[in-house]
């Protein structure tokens, strides 16, 4: 038999071939010092990675792991994104808001509206009042009667 | 979730000493360990018991290592402190075969070290977590032949890398 390549030699010192394949490298490494170095080698490694000391964790992961689930999980939401309830919280605020808004535009417009009233009112306070002062004299009895019949 | 902290109890360890191997980093180790655990946590749903547990959880830990890695871009996870080194303790009947025997440990940690990640991570996989052919190729995503022609070449490399 001709030696064995490197992976048929890393799968016999695992017992993973057919049975013929195991008895026939078997046989091989009887007679070739060559090949028997090399599985002797695969074989010391082998040992000396399972003698190699455990890295100690020094941690209690599954602790850890239960305080970390047993917290809520934090809130996710975009800041904009109310839901139905946060409405609610925020409807005194809003009618108070809006209420303001109205009473002010209110207010506004009527001071708007006063200046022209203020302007056209004039002639307006001429006709209601009468040309002559309550207990005065009325000299011109035509004047006083049209002024009673004005508007 | 007290089942699960007795399945987390039982294989924390071996998956930090494997994460920790493999990245070579005590806290990035640390780090993927807790992730890991806590993916598996999160997709216990999708675990089928044909799979082992065991065997599920190393893939879990090692594809969030790889993803890391890739993330990172880095060539090659950073180099093992010597403190981590230093965990080998004597051993041996006399001095001499004390020394010689921490020397020989801290030999094969150095060629261990030196070995790219995918041949680091298939003889830890073999040799230190004693998983099957299929179960490392269930871990790795890889077929049968491709275990065993990749753990050949590890085995090779490693071997290449150690003292005469």
């Amino acid at each position: 038999m001709t030696c064995p390549c490197t992976e048929e030699l890393s799968a016999y010192s695992d017992g993973i071939l057919e049975a013929s394949e195991q008895r026939a490298i078997a046989l091989h490494l009887q007679t070739c010092v060559h090949c028997r170095q090399k599985l002797d080698g695969f074989v010391a490694l082998r040992q000396g990675l399972r003698t190699l000391p455990s890295p100690p964790l020094g941690f209690d992961v599954a602790r850890h792991l239960e305080e970390r689930l047993s917290r809520p999980a934090p809130d996710r939401r975009r800041p904009w994104h109310m839901q139905a309830g946060d409405w609610i919280r925020w409807l005194p605020a809003g009618l108070a808001t809006g209420m303001a808004l109205a009473s002010g535009i209110w207010l506004g417009g009527l001071l708007v509206g006063g200046g022209s009233a203020a302007v056209a009112r004039p002639s307006v306070s001429v006709r209601v009042f009468d040309p002559v002062p309550p207990g005065g004299l009325c000299t011109v009895s035509e004047i006083c009667r049209l002024s009673k019949g004005m508007p | 979730m007290l089942a699960f902290s007795e399945l987390v109890s039982r294989h924390q360890d071996r998956i930090y000493r494997f994460l920790a191997r493999l990245t070579r980093s005590p806290d990035d180790a640390l780090d993927f360990t807790q992730e890991t655990f806590l993916n598996a946590y999160q997709a216990l749903g999708r675990w089928r018991p044909q799979a082992r547990f065991s065997t599920w959880l190393f893939q879990i830990a090692r594809n969030l290592a790889f993803d890391q890695l890739r993330r990172s871009r880095r060539v090659e996870f950073v180099t093992l402190e010597e403190e981590q080194a230093s965990g080998i303790q004597d051993a041996g009947p006399t001095p001499e075969a004390a020394l010689q025997t921490t020397q020989r440990l801290h030999a094969l940690e150095r060629a261990l070290a030196r070995l790219p990640a995918e041949h680091r991570e298939i003889l830890l996989l073999r040799e230190i977590e004693d998983l099957g052919y299929e179960d490392i190729a269930a871990v790795l995503g890889i077929h049968l032949g491709t275990v065993k022609s990749r753990l050949a070449r590890a085995r090779a490399g490693l071997l290449e890398h150690m003292p005469p």
